[in-house]
């Protein structure tokens, strides 16, 4: 059966995609991905223009159970950008997309022009890192024209690229906003970041243990959440646009559920702490198998699968 | 009696005893309880409320942990200013181990901060049945670090060498060991100490045919072979997992691992 696809240009082996956040700031991390490790897709640390200081360590905890974390992106600026993607692009072994970040409006048109002549696929806007709560007290899509103002002028910046805008699950109406971003010229959502923001506390000392004290939330105990933001966005945006979909996932069965929900790529983050790199070619082969064992002839019949069936019986999602 | 298990995934403090300064720049503490770490592998140490830095793994005798530290920075200043019953939280063990294997004759080699983890390595060779050889350098000989624990090991033979000739061989520690492997008997080189050092090491292993396990040292943020911040070269080696003790080929073959270092932001620092 035939595990590859094109989404918004881009034209991967399998759905899989790298989150963005984990293995991603250097050229080599990415090329490992792509080219040992099976990864269809390859998302960028969120980059910004300058310099930017992440928080004092520790950042990540890892249980089995799920992870949190407050790195609070880092990131060395635009040097940093030109110099990995610059390498990658030499040989790029897999579509890239662009994870950028900012506080306002022009911080996302800085590093846009940085990385727009480098010719990524795409472009992520991050507008949902926890971070923003201990940056600016809220998320950048708490105000309709402020993230509307973002994604205009990246758009602009991006001449012609396609525009992705990255969403949190911590609020209450997340199809709602992901109508309001496509409104605004996005082309595609990518969801969902952490959830959370959750904490830990260590019992001696009795000290929270993340150096920013509360941290986002991710592994696979939050798939539900993932799976049910990911219907909400597709029913909101009548299964219009391109979602990449992620949180939780671990496995090929996994991915096939988000994909259900209205995935068309699949992003895979947390789970390489627990399967290792290789996770992405394991879920590609286990989604590949899984699809052939059900008559499935193209991954892509997978996108929305479960609000056409609800449809079917006249009880639509939305 | 069973042990006090310290290993874990997430940061648990612990009160910290016999905390010492052991070189102008170099303290340990200890802490009651086992890791079940392997020589090499490395802790991250927690100082809470202010920071979380990678710590070498002295010993981890079954009863006690010891650590120790160099002075460098705020957290280290903040752990070396510690007392005894102050709490400092550990998760590990992390990373890749020194491994001697089948090796008969073990050179064990530490420059500076770097034997902090060459005396559990040293035990392990002769665990393994290898007769054990020591080089150790520094700047100076008050600078030598764990002299008389190697000197217990009771080595086959052990060389010293100081930058400022205070002790030993004046110069560069590569010299005594190339010396060594010229004898032929070696066949296996563990080594741990600044980048430069350590390049030294590789060319000279090389030269003679000998097979080397370096400990590699990058910024570390995760620990858990997530975040990509200790990434290095094309291959995309994570050194908090697939090392930071490295075989010499794959040294060999990492470029930047001889010509810079990321900082915890990604910007590259030539040597």
């Amino acid at each position: 059966m035939n595990l590859s696809r094109t989404v918004l240009g881009m034209t991967c082996a399998n759905p899989t995609v790298l989150a963005s956040g984990m293995m991603g700031i250097v050229a080599g991390g990415w090329r490992r991905l792509a080219t040992e490790c099976g990864c269809g897709v390859i998302t960028t640390k969120s980059m910004w223009a300058a310099e930017h200081k992440g928080n004092a360590d520790p950042v990540v905890l890892s249980v089995p159970e799920y992870t949190l974390n407050a790195v609070g992106l880092p990131y060395g600026g635009a040097e940093v950008a030109r110099a990995e993607i610059g390498d990658y692009m030499t040989d790029k072994p897999a579509p890239l997309i662009a994870s950028v970040v900012g506080l306002n409006a022009q911080d996302f048109v800085d590093i846009a022009e940085v990385v727009v002549p480098l010719r990524p696929d795409a472009l992520e806007v991050n507008m949902s890192s926890p971070t923003f709560l201990k940056l600016r007290g809220s998320f950048l899509t708490e105000d309709e024209h402020e993230f509307s103002g973002i994604i205009g002028a990246v758009k602009k910046a991006a001449a012609g690229i396609p525009v992705l805008v990255k969403l949190s699950p911590n609020v209450p109406n997340i199809g709602e906003i992901a109508r309001r971003c496509v409104a605004a010229g996005a082309d595609g959502i990518v969801a969902i970041n952490t959830v959370g923001p959750g904490m830990a506390i260590d019992l001696r000392s009795r000290m929270p243990i993340l150096s920013a004290r509360k941290g986002g939330v991710s592994g696979r105990a939050v798939k539900p959440i993932a799976v049910r933001c990911i219907a909400d966005i597709y029913a909101a945006t009548e299964g219009r646009t391109p979602i990449i979909g992620l949180g939780g996932v671990t496995t090929g069965e996994d991915a096939a559920e988000l994909m259900l929900a209205g995935a068309s790529l699949v992003g895979i983050g947390t789970a390489i702490w627990e399967r290792g790199p290789e996770v992405f070619g394991l879920v590609a082969k286990e989604l590949e198998v899984w699809c052939e064992a059900e008559g499935i002839k193209d991954v892509s019949e997978l996108t929305g699968g479960m609000h056409r069936e609800l449809a079917s019986k006249g009880t639509p999602y939305a | 009696m069973t042990a006090i298990r310290l290993d874990s995934l997430v940061p648990r403090t612990h009160r910290i005893r016999d905390k010492r300064q052991l070189t102008p720049q170099v303290h340990s503490f200890r802490i009651e309880g086992t890791l079940a770490a392997k020589a090499g592998q490395f802790i991250l140490a927690w100082v809470p409320g202010l920071e979380e830095l990678p710590l070498s793994v002295v010993e981890d005798d079954g009863q006690f942990l010891t650590l120790a530290f160099f002075v460098v920075g705020q957290g280290t200043q903040a752990l070396a200013a510690m007392q005894d019953g102050d709490l400092v939280g550990v998760r590990g063990p992390f990373g890749t181990h020194f491994d001697p294997g089948s090796a008969r004759n073990v050179a064990v080699v530490g420059g500076g901060f770097g034997s902090a983890p060459m005396l559990n390595a040293g035990k392990a060779a002769l665990a393994a049945g290898a007769a054990l050889h020591v080089v150790l350098g520094a700047k100076s000989r008050e600078m030598l670090l764990f002299r008389e624990p190697f000197e217990a090991l009771k080595p086959a033979s052990f060389v010293i060498a100081t930058d400022d000739g205070s002790e030993g061989h004046k110069g560069m520690l590569t010299e005594p060991l190339d010396a060594l492997l010229a004898g032929g008997k070696i066949d296996l080189v563990m080594a741990c100490g600044p980048d430069r050092m350590l390049s030294a090491v590789s060319d000279v292993c090389h030269a003679r045919g000998v097979k080397a396990q370096l400990s590699v040292h990058r910024h570390i943020k995760c620990g858990y072979g997530l975040c990509g911040t200790c990434v290095v070269g094309r291959q995309g080696i994570r050194l908090c997992k697939e090392g930071p003790v490295i075989s010499n080929d794959l040294y060999r073959s990492i470029d930047e691992v001889r010509t810079f270092k990321r900082d915890g932001l990604g910007v590259r620092h030539p040597f």
